[in-house]
């Protein structure tokens, strides 16, 4: 199966925020979808500046129940920035022409569990979440996903 | 038998087997480690095991406060600043001027019988010694009592910048007394603090584009580490300031590398704690009873004048900031306890030129007054929470779990 037939078939929840979203908007998101692990900072050009983990927004929010911090930890505690401040800048990316199954390899070794899908501008057109991905296989089998990809 | 390896290897399971015992009982794991320093030093178990600190030791000590000094650059950013707001800048500045000031003074005055110009470096290197404080040890009571509010944010704010404050005035002090004459060093320290600015933003522009290109998080460290010891032998080279060079690579590479940032310094903040536990063992076997004990006079006076220089320096600069009542009166007890940042400049100290005759006095005054501190720093930021209506639990033990 292709990217695009996949997104076509699983429209992605809103993962993308402005670079000045602040923290508290960032976890009224996670918290309406509880899927989401990943929210993609996008500059106003529709191009992807960095990711946002729900581990890590939970880390800052919850920083004052940890018992060893580091001094950039306890400034982050005191002093909490915008999506553009905790944002990771490195991501990995799918492209609307790729192969499901290279991209799960890729969501899988690094850790992802909201790929981003780009247009050939390099642009967010949508995302692939493991969870559904997880859920497709558990309804039809990982086997009716690589016939689906042979016949195509 | 006789091994090097052997021995770092004995000092390093001791303090950190004893460090966990202390722990465990509720007392401060950076009083057990410097008590495993000195019991391995010179005088006593040292000669037993045939352990003596060379200069390979004290390059080590050099090089892993250059790491340190890396760090605390690398946790700041000019838009965190901005957003901590005049109170916390205001407090932390206050607190710094007034523990050199006092200690300065007082150390001045015990020493008046000398000749001045070895009564004045002394005097001066003291006070800058006093201006780092130990966040983990604050940070451990606040966690301890769950503690919240404007007493408790100031007081983080604080802790996590005096120690870059505190290298930052090290690194004058050096430059200024390196000087031959006042006027020759004061020319002299602007171009080995600029030049160390300068050499620690170029690198550090480097960095950030080559760890930019490097995926694999296998090679950060290496890398990292390769910036570190790139800027701390230019620096040594050309006669800059080497922690200040340090400092300045974590600032600029975090300024340059931004979102990237927290992966690029991930690595080397797992080493944190263990060149600490090397700082404090390391200074633990600089220990000489004999130097220890005709030195009393200037532990006592320092402590006492640290202490008082910290609470009248942090309330001046609360109040200068308009901060609230509660953080005016007892912030500065907050801001007692010292460790790590001031045991490694210390050490560090010892192998400049101008304190070559100095140095191992003041490093005992030191692991003595740290030894103080560590033990009243943690129930005077326990006392001006309590005061302070920021307690949130029913008072427990303390526990020291973290440094």
């Amino acid at each position: 199966m292709k990217v695009s037939d996949w997104i076509a078939l699983h429209p992605s929840p809103p993962v993308t925020v402005s670079p000045e979203t602040s923290m508290h908007e960032l976890a009224k998101l996670f918290l309406s979808y509880p899927k989401l692990r990943d929210l993609y900072v996008l500059s106003s050009e529709g191009i992807i500046m960095g990711h946002v983990r729900h581990r890590r927004l939970a880390q800052i929010m919850l920083a004052e129940h940890l018992p060893i911090q580091n001094r950039s930890q306890i400034l982050e505690r005191i002093s909490i920035g915008p999506a553009n401040e905790i944002m990771e800048g490195d991501f990995v990316a799918a492209r609307m022409n790729e192969e499901l199954d290279n991209i799960l390899n890729r969501m899988l070794e690094y850790q992802v569990e909201d790929m981003p899908v780009l247009n050939e501008h390099n642009k967010f057109t949508g995302s692939i979440n493991l969870t559904d991905v997880l859920g497709a296989v558990l309804e039809m089998g990982i086997e009716a996903l690589n016939e689906d990809n042979h016949t195509q | 038998m006789h091994s090097d390896f052997l021995i770092i290897g004995l000092l390093l399971g001791c303090g950190l087997f004893i460090g966990r015992v202390a722990s465990y009982y509720g007392f401060p794991r950076v009083a057990a480690y410097l008590l495993v320093g000195i019991a391995f030093s010179p005088g006593l178990l040292g000669d037993v095991i045939g352990f003596h600190i060379d200069d390979g030791v004290d390059r080590l000590t050099t090089g892993a406060l250059g790491i340190i000094a890396f760090l605390i650059g690398g946790s700041i950013t000019i838009k965190q600043l901005q957003r901590l707001g005049k109170v916390i800048l205001g407090a932390t500045v206050g607190e710094s001027f007034g523990a050199w000031l006092f200690v300065s003074t007082t150390i001045g005055l015990l020493l008046a019988d000398r000749d001045i110009e070895q009564a004045l470096p002394v005097a001066l290197a003291f006070g800058v010694l006093a201006i780092s404080t130990a966040p983990a040890a604050t940070l451990a009571v606040i966690h301890q009592y769950r503690t919240k509010g404007p007493l408790t944010n100031t007081l983080l704010g604080a802790v996590a910048l005096d120690d870059a404050i505190g290298i930052m005035s090290y690194c004058l002090l050096i430059a200024v007394i390196s000087g031959d004459a006042l006027s020759t060093g004061i020319l002299e320290a602007l171009v080995e603090i600029g030049g160390a600015v300068i050499l620690g933003a170029a690198i550090g522009w480097l960095l950030t584009i080559v760890g930019g290109k490097i995926g694999e998080s296998g090679l950060r460290l290496p890398l990292i580490l390769t910036a570190v010891l790139l800027t701390l032998g230019v620096a040594e080279a050309l006669n800059l300031s080497i922690l200040l060079a340090a400092m300045s690579l974590g600032f600029f590479t975090h300024y340059f590398s931004l979102s990237t940032a927290n992966r690029l310094f991930k690595p080397l903040l797992e080493l944190e704690e263990t060149i600490l536990l090397l700082f404090f063992i390391l200074a633990g076997a600089h220990f000489d009873s004999g130097v220890f004990q005709q030195n009393l006079s200037l532990i006592v006076g320092y402590f006492l004048a640290r202490f008082v220089g910290v609470v009248v320096g942090s309330t001046t600069g609360a109040k200068l900031s308009s901060a609230p009542e509660a953080v005016t009166r007892w912030l500065g007890f907050g801001m007692t306890p010292q460790a790590g940042v001031a045991i490694g400049l210390a050490l560090t100290l010892s192998h400049q030129d101008a304190y070559l005759e100095t140095g191992e006095m003041i490093l005992n005054v030191i692991l003595g007054t740290t030894l103080l501190f560590e033990l009243v720093g943690p129930l005077a930021a326990y006392f001006a929470l309590k005061q302070a209506n920021e307690i949130n639990v029913k008072r427990k033990r303390i526990r020291h779990e973290s440094l």
